[in-house]
């Protein structure tokens, strides 16, 4: 699997005051006492409307600007550009090669805290939604006129797209046993733009970046976070939370969250003894069908990442079916919907918690890596002999932060569940009596987090 | 058995992780079987 990846289980804890373990019952009280704070001081939906204040107008003009627009499209281009040729012509070894440490750490990971700070920032450096508004003007100018209109996109495919390309990426993170070769992050990115062009030239650039676009739609959704929002043209600040409430609850979401947390669930769980233990049982058994030993493992680790994803899946339903049980006429679909957009603080905190030693070492070797973007020694901007600080954070400050993230992930999420079903319950003790299911489902997922947090140090 | 119980340091703080969860849901069965036979004898 990525050497570099590894990095995220460097640090080990050996003095903190209380067990870890104990822990994840001192997160459990958190959420229930905000769960009854909730139900006490909150009688009211606040989040349902998003209401806004613009930021000065000339800093939105600026912002919203043409040639604003065309700066940051062309960064995008020139970055995709640049992981391509690096993937191709560089050393193929992960660490000395540029292209894997921006797409999996830099891209990856770092663009989710900037998402949620700054709002959707990718939208705006997004190269395949600048290439293909480029693409669309040249033909319009070639033309002389209005192109045809692009085919409807299919009300059924809401995110699916997305949730697939989503699944895609962790597979070659997690699965391939070769996905941090450069090469094969230079094709695997080749693959996917042409996927992206051809989607874009049927449904229409914006309604694909929107819906079916995988990062559009996963930095969005951890965009919706932030107080910044872009609406209409104009920049503003919203009440923070309340863009998730205003979440669309598209055929698919479900399952796009699934992925997002089960795929980091599952890269948790692949470093814990339960894991290790049984994965080479299961590769012997794919070997015993006749598969090579490396794809008997990528069948071991594909398997893993299904039941993973299965497996939050079915934490979620579990808890929709649990406060549909206590009434309101609403069926489980419907149900499943309402309450998805909870779960986006929980991915959050799950990318946060799990990567956070991975953004801060490896992050940082992308100031050499830049310098020397092939691995040949070149030195293009002074930086190619840095090295990486790992005391940037120490052992127990990163658990501190960790649990930190976990808790305050989960307390938002059980903030939205609540917001969300005083808005749709006609009696009160309904929804509250509604929610204690949401809250086993967040007392669950927080358990799980810290029990994961702990195996990648075990 | 002996790899069972060798092993029990791993378990057991696995199981320790996930108590909450499960001290939680008994309370939930059982709030949820009281007001069912409440209902029941008001009916």
């Amino acid at each position: 699997m990525l050497d570099l990846l590894l990095a995220h289980g460097l640090v080990s804890r050996a003095d903190l005051p209380i067990p870890e373990w104990l822990f994840a019952w001192a997160a459990a009280m958190v959420l229930v006492v905000s769960f009854v704070a909730l139900a006490v001081l909150w009688p009211k939906p606040r989040l349902q409307d998003a209401g806004r204040r613009p930021v000065p107008r000339l800093l939105s003009r600026v912002l919203t600007s043409v040639p604003a627009e065309i700066v940051c499209g062309l960064v995008g281009v020139a970055l995709l550009v640049a992981v391509v040729y690096t993937g191709l012509r560089g050393t193929q070894s992960s660490t000395a090669n540029f292209a894997p440490t921006f797409v999996y750490v830099i891209f990856w990971l770092g663009l989710v805290p900037v998402s949620v700070l700054l709002g959707d920032v990718f939208r705006a450096f997004n190269p395949w939604r600048a290439i293909g508004r480029t693409v669309a003007w040249v033909a319009r100018l070639a033309a002389r006129g209005d192109l045809p209109a692009p085919l409807a996109y299919p009300e059924r495919l809401g995110r699916w797209p997305a949730a697939a390309g989503i699944l895609a990426f962790a597979a070659l993170e997690l699965v391939a046993s070769n996905g941090d070769r450069p090469e094969n992050v230079a094709i695997a990115t080749l693959v996917y733009s042409g996927l992206t062009f051809v989607a874009m030239a049927l449904y229409g650039v914006e309604a694909w970046i929107e819906r079916g676009e995988a990062f559009s739609v996963y930095f969005n959704l951890f965009s919706r976070l932030s107080p910044v929002e872009r609406r209409e043209g104009e920049v503003g600040l919203r009440k923070p939370l309340s863009g998730l409430a205003a979440l669309d609850p598209l055929p698919g979401t479900v399952a796009l969250l699934a992925v997002m947390i089960g795929s980091v669930t599952f890269d948790g769980a692949s470093e814990a003894p339960l894991w290790t233990g049984m994965a080479p049982d299961i590769a012997s058994f794919f070997g015993d069908l006749g598969l090579s030993p490396s794809t008997a493992l990528e069948a071991t680790f594909a398997l893993g990442l299904i039941a993973a994803i299965a497996i939050v899946y079915a934490l979620y339903r579990l808890g929709i079916a649990g406060a549909r049980s206590v009434g309101g006429g609403f069926d489980a679909n419907r149900l499943a919907g309402e309450f998805i957009h909870s779960l986006v603080p929980i991915a959050l905190a799950y990318v946060a918690a799990h990567y956070l030693t991975l953004l801060l070492y490896q992050g940082q070797a992308i100031a050499f890596l830049a310098s020397d973007p092939l691995g040949d020694g070149s030195d293009l901007f002074g930086t190619a002999d840095q090295t990486i600080d790992y005391g940037v954070i120490g052992a127990n400050a990163t658990w501190y932060w960790q649990v930190g993230f976990v808790v305050a992930g989960h307390v938002a999420a059980l903030t939205l569940a609540h917001d969300r079903a005083i808005a749709i319950y006609k009696e009160a003790r309904q929804a509250v009596r509604s929610q204690y299911w949401m809250l086993a489902v967040m007392v669950g997922f927080t358990s799980l987090a810290l029990w994961l947090l702990s195996q990648a140090n075990a | 058995m002996t790899l069972f119980l060798a092993h029990a340091g791993h378990w057991i703080t696995t199981i320790a992780y996930f108590l909450p969860v499960v001290a939680f849901l008994v309370w939930l069965a059982f709030t949820q079987w009281r007001e069912r036979r409440r209902s029941g004898s008001a009916r």
